[in-house]
């Protein structure tokens, strides 16, 4: 349990994370492999918080908090913030998490909730654009599959398999909880240590599979015609290597952001050069996502013609391994982290999710900073050979199925 | 909320709120002029606004003012455009790391609002324009934009509805502009459009957090030139000018329909039903409690997301829901039938604290965030409505089930827009009353 005290603000946060995310749907476990469908993950979110024993956002609503949850690659988090009645909130969300409900009838209610959900995403050309791309950098690895799943995959999940991932995964001995208020963390350890808790027993130790992925990419270009105003381009890069722990994985996301800064940041060349020929606007960005067994870096851009802004995109990343970074850029990139990092202290929720995935990673709360300050730009220019395979680079375009659209 | 702030008054009529506190770790300046929403004007002011972004004296190009305020810890500043109801809100903003938090204490906060100073006062102009070839550049992005605003599906049926709703009047404009009205820009008339917009009417500067010393000397120093602070526009009703309930179908090739209702409420934001209007609201789609989500959603299971919300300037309240296109009629029914419901006073205690409750977090949680604290005291100047958080607290307090019932009572049907695959959907009749 982590505790940020945040004198003067009327919110408390509170966020209890699972280490259960979309990417697994394979391990072993006494002696046996388990396999699970797409989908499994957000599914179960969805199922606890809407328990039959009653709907947990009315009962946080009861209480006067809002909730939430999300799921993500590695991690399912629930959430509330509320001005009043911390603790009972505090008390509900633990006791949620603890014993939720999986009747048949709950299970295939919810079904036809999440697949509105699916079909919603599906419909927005960045997220099929996005699921395109992984479909076409990974022939195995599940980050093929959305976090949702699809309408065909949740089919299959029941409400036994809810239950066994649940008993398996949800153990609080395997949960972070992080708390933002304006309070006391001495107090507040012993209204946690208060409220009822099942017997759990220890827990299970999982050994997650770990999928290795061949050289090159299943294709290297997939289009699409949906209806949107512009074409949307994703070119994806895995990484040349693997990272060899997770301390690595959370150092490589330090870099990959400055990195990414120089190359592909509003002020690189590239930038520049497509924003002064028209083929560039606001949306233009580059992300990391990596765990243990993968590394894939993400530009997306919305563009007229996104061919040549994938080339220019290559080309970038070709050049700046041959020659390796601009040092200024670096260190513009090293002092905007740093105050990125203490204007992030304005919203103690964020603040929460920066620090779970850092403790997920084996890191210190605040190890980040240190980390930051650290960088050297022969690190930097190392890194950089390391990730962003040209080999294992593949494209995706969504093109405007309709011209313009009936807009305007 | 505006009496938090002190409130000093520029030479040139500019009032500046300030709110120094330590709770936050950033410093945020945001500067608001005024206008209102009409054609033409509303496409060179988003215009005006991307170009001011382009660059100024010391700093010539986006880039090099890109590189400026990453330099300075990973200072933010930008320029845009919003609405609210009958008006257009030209801001810049201007978000700064706390300079005791960083390595070393660098001087942060004083540079960074110099520099948003030349950016609104000294833009790169020559011969009495803006230059031609960031000006097509510009041109260009905002058309994609104005285009691009079909891509956010729920933002475009509230637009679409909108338009609807007030054929006759400007409120159905977008802050963004019209195509059309791009064909008669040029860098000179888009210059003196520019001059206007400093030159004339209502500006106000807000500043939150960590204020360096000597703060009001400097923003005074970026931002005293001499300007006509013209009287503050305020908001009107749109007028309604038809009866009985319209229906429009607006087809587009997408799996799931996206339906908008567009409904008036006859409560303007200085009346004293205002805080029943916003129970009413609540208790009806504000929340994952509320009747909406809990019939449409959790019971139906017809709709992934349905909720409501209530443009204050305008007295509107949309009710927006993405669902099966085959199931729209029957999602349509439930929502009608909850409105009906309510309106007969068949609301649950729970219903009913839960809103109240949500509602009382959402003004005290206004203190904990500076774009809150900014938006609602700008909001509290531009609707007449300026009680402190604790006054608000008090009348939400005060709301009784007959007030949201006779409010409930009093809202209107007018518009249901709904944006839906060809032949996805059995056709919605007109004009059905």
């Amino acid at each position: 349990m982590w505790v940020l005290p945040t004198p003067g603000f009327a919110r408390y946060h509170a966020a209890l994370t699972v280490p259960y995310g979309a990417l697994d749907l394979r391990y072993r476990m006494d002696g046996r492999e388990v396999t699970l469908p797409p989908g499994i993950a957000h599914f179960l979110e969805h199922q606890v918080f809407s328990s039959e024993r009653g709907d947990a956002f009315e009962e946080f609503a009861r209480l006067g908090a809002s909730a939430n949850a999300f799921t993500s690659y590695d991690q399912t988090t629930y959430l509330f913030s509320t001005t009043d009645r911390f603790h009972e909130c505090l008390a509900l969300l633990l006791s949620f998490l603890q014993e939720p409900a999986f009747s048949r009838r709950g299970v295939e209610k919810e079904k036809s909730i999440i697949e509105q959900e699916i079909r919603m995403y599906d419909d927005m050309p960045t997220v099929r654009g996005s699921r395109n791309l992984r479909e076409a950098l990974y022939s195995d690895h599940p980050l093929r599959y959305d976090v949702g799943g699809s309408v065909d995959s949740i089919q299959l999940i029941d409400a036994d398999m809810l239950r066994q991932v649940h008993d398996t995964f949800y153990h609080p001995a395997r949960m972070i909880l992080f708390v933002a208020g304006d309070l006391e963390p001495a107090s507040l350890m012993q209204h946690v240590e208060a409220v009822p808790s099942r017997d759990w027993g220890k827990p299970v130790t999982i050994q997650r599979h770990r999928y290795v992925e061949p050289g090159g990419v299943l294709r290297p270009l997939v289009e699409v015609w949906l209806p949107a105003s512009i074409p949307f381009l994703q070119v994806g890069f895995r990484d040349a290597r693997l990272p060899s722990d997770r301390r690595e994985v959370a150092r490589r996301e330090i870099l990959a952001g400055l990195i990414h800064y120089c190359l592909f940041g509003k002020t690189s060349d590239l930038y520049w050069d497509l924003y002064q020929s028209g083929l560039a606007g606001n949306a233009f960005s580059a992300g990391y996502e990596a765990g243990d067994d993968y590394g894939l870096t993400v530009v997306a851009a919305e563009t007229e013609d996104p061919r040549k802004t994938a080339d220019k995109v290559l080309a970038t990343v070709e050049a700046a391994q041959a020659t390796g970074l601009d040092e200024d850029s670096l260190e513009r990139a090293r002092k905007k982290m740093l105050g990125n990092l203490v204007s992030m202290f304005n919203h103690p929720e964020s603040v929460g999710q920066t620090v779970v995935s850092q403790l997920l990673q084996g890191l210190g709360p605040l190890e980040l900073l240190d980390m930051v300050a650290g960088v050297t730009p022969a690190e930097a220019n190392r890194r950089l050979l390391d990730f962003m395979d040209p080999r294992s680079h593949a494209v995706s375009i969504v093109w405007p199925a309709s011209p313009g659209g009936t807009g305007g | 909320m505006l009496a938090e702030f002190q409130t000093a008054c520029l030479k040139n009529g500019t009032s500046v709120h300030m709110l120094s506190t330590q709770r936050f770790k950033t410093l945020t300046v945001r500067v608001y002029l005024q206008r209102r929403l009409e054609a033409v004007a509303n496409t060179r002011t988003a215009l005006v606004m991307r170009l001011l972004s382009r660059g100024c004296d010391g700093w010539p190009t986006t880039r090099d003012l890109t590189r400026r305020f990453d330099s300075l810890y990973g200072s933010v500043m930008g320029t845009g455009v919003g609405k609210s109801g009958g008006l257009q809100l030209a801001h810049f903003h201007l978000e700064t790391p706390a300079e005791q938090y960083l390595p070393q204490r660098p001087s942060v906060g004083g540079p960074a609002i110099q520099t948003l100073g030349k950016v609104m006062t000294a833009p790169v102009i020559k011969d009495g324009a803006f230059p031609a070839d960031a000006t097509d550049q510009e041109v260009a992005y905002l058309a994609r934009d104005i285009r691009g605003l079909i891509n956010d599906r729920t933002r475009y049926s509230v637009l679409r509805c909108t338009q609807e709703m007030c054929q006759d009047g400007p409120y159905g404009l977008s802050e963004l502009g019209r195509l059309e009205d791009l064909d008669s820009v040029d860098p000179r008339n888009l210059y003196s459009h520019y001059q206007q917009l400093m030159a004339k009417g209502p500006m106000d500067v807000f500043a939150v957090g960590h204020l360096p010393p000597g703060i009001p000397e400097l923003l005074a120093a970026a931002l005293d030139f001499p300007r006509d602070p013209a009287p503050r526009e305020t908001n009107h009703v749109a007028p309604r000018t038809r009866a009985g309930v319209r229906e429009v179908l607006e087809e587009l090739d997408i799996a799931q329909a996206r339906l908008c209702l567009g409904l008036r409420c006859y409560v303007p934001p200085a009346h004293p039903d205002y805080y029943a209007l916003l129970m009413y609201d609540g208790i009806l789609g504000g929340f994952p409690h509320s009747k909406l989500f809990v019939h449409v959603r959790e019971e139906a299971g017809l709709a992934y997301d349905v909720w409501s919300f209530v443009s204050a300037a305008l007295g509107f309240q949309y009710i927006v829901a993405g669902v099966h296109p085959a199931h729209y009629r029957q999602a349509l029914e439930i929502i009608e039938h909850q409105r009906r419901q309510l309106a007969d006073g068949s609301v649950s205690p729970h219903e009913l604290e839960s809103t109240r409750a949500a509602l009382i977090s959402r003004v005290k949680a206004t203190r904990d965030s500076p774009s809150r604290l900014i938006g609602a005291a700008y909001s509290g100047l531009l609707t007449g409505r300026t009680e402190s958080p604790e006054e608000q607290v008090a009348a939400l307090s005060r709301v009784a089930l007959d007030d949201v019932v006779r409010v409930a009572g009093q809202v209107q049907l007018d518009i249901i827009y709904l944006l839906a695959p060809e032949g996805g959907t059995e056709a919605a009749s007109p004009g059905r009353q």
